[in-house]
């Protein structure tokens, strides 16, 4: 994939308008977008509020929320070996709304459970859930983006999320 | 982002750690309940022959 060189040059600011122009006219991405740019605003909170759960409320060393990172690092990577094995007739829509949905019940269950070893297996559950969430949600973008909007086509969903 | 991190902060003020992970895993869960039934969600597909537009 490579842009053409004879592409006229544009200003900035048409990129972006062009790609949210784009997503807000596409209901496929529109939807997947809102979705991601919700669940990643959500979870923006969760490190700040982990490190309290483990260090204060359990009594815990600052190592044991290491350990938690470190579950989290490994459930990232089965989570990212899972997606990379979906094929053309996956059920998008079920994966992403069961990854999502995966990482919410591994927080509740962090919340629940007062157990260092439970919350570090369930830390690396929601990881699981948020790399195939990523790269599901990447990869629907570039299925439904044509090339040239491919680098414009996220820019609704950063605004989203940093705003 | 910095409206996230400020209503987690103003959470884990009020309310602890321990039930801002609760909030937010119910909130995250919430949106996976809700996205659920959006219709154009079901037409998403990692096949670009059969995108809707």
């Amino acid at each position: 994939m490579k842009a053409p060189a004879d592409r006229p040059s544009s200003r900035i600011v048409d990129d972006i308008r062009e790609g949210v122009v784009y997503v807000v006219r596409h209901p496929v991405l529109r939807t997947v977008i809102l979705l991601f740019a919700t669940s990643s605003a959500v979870l923006i909170p969760v490190a700040a509020a982990m490190t309290f759960r483990i260090v204060r409320d359990l009594g815990q060393s600052p190592a044991a929320f290491g350990l938690t990172l470190t579950g989290l690092g490994v459930g990232t990577l089965v989570g990212a070996l899972f997606a990379s094995r979906l094929s053309h007739t996956t059920n998008v829509a079920r994966v992403l709304v069961v990854a999502v949905f995966l990482m919410g019940a591994a927080l509740i269950g962090s919340a629940a459970i007062p157990s260092l070893p439970v919350i570090i297996l369930l830390t690396a559950v929601s990881g699981a859930g948020e790399s195939a969430l990523v790269v599901v949600y990447i990869s629907v973008r570039a299925a439904n983006s044509p090339d040239a909007l491919l680098g414009a086509s996220p820019a609704p969903r950063g605004s989203l999320r940093w705003a | 982002m910095p409206i996230g991190s400020l209503i987690g902060g103003l959470l884990i003020d009020s309310v602890g750690g321990t039930a801002t992970l609760a909030i937010l895993g119910f909130g995250v869960c919430a949106v996976a309940l809700v996205f659920s039934q959006v219709p154009s969600l079901k037409a998403a597909s990692l096949d670009p022959a059969s995108s809707a537009t």
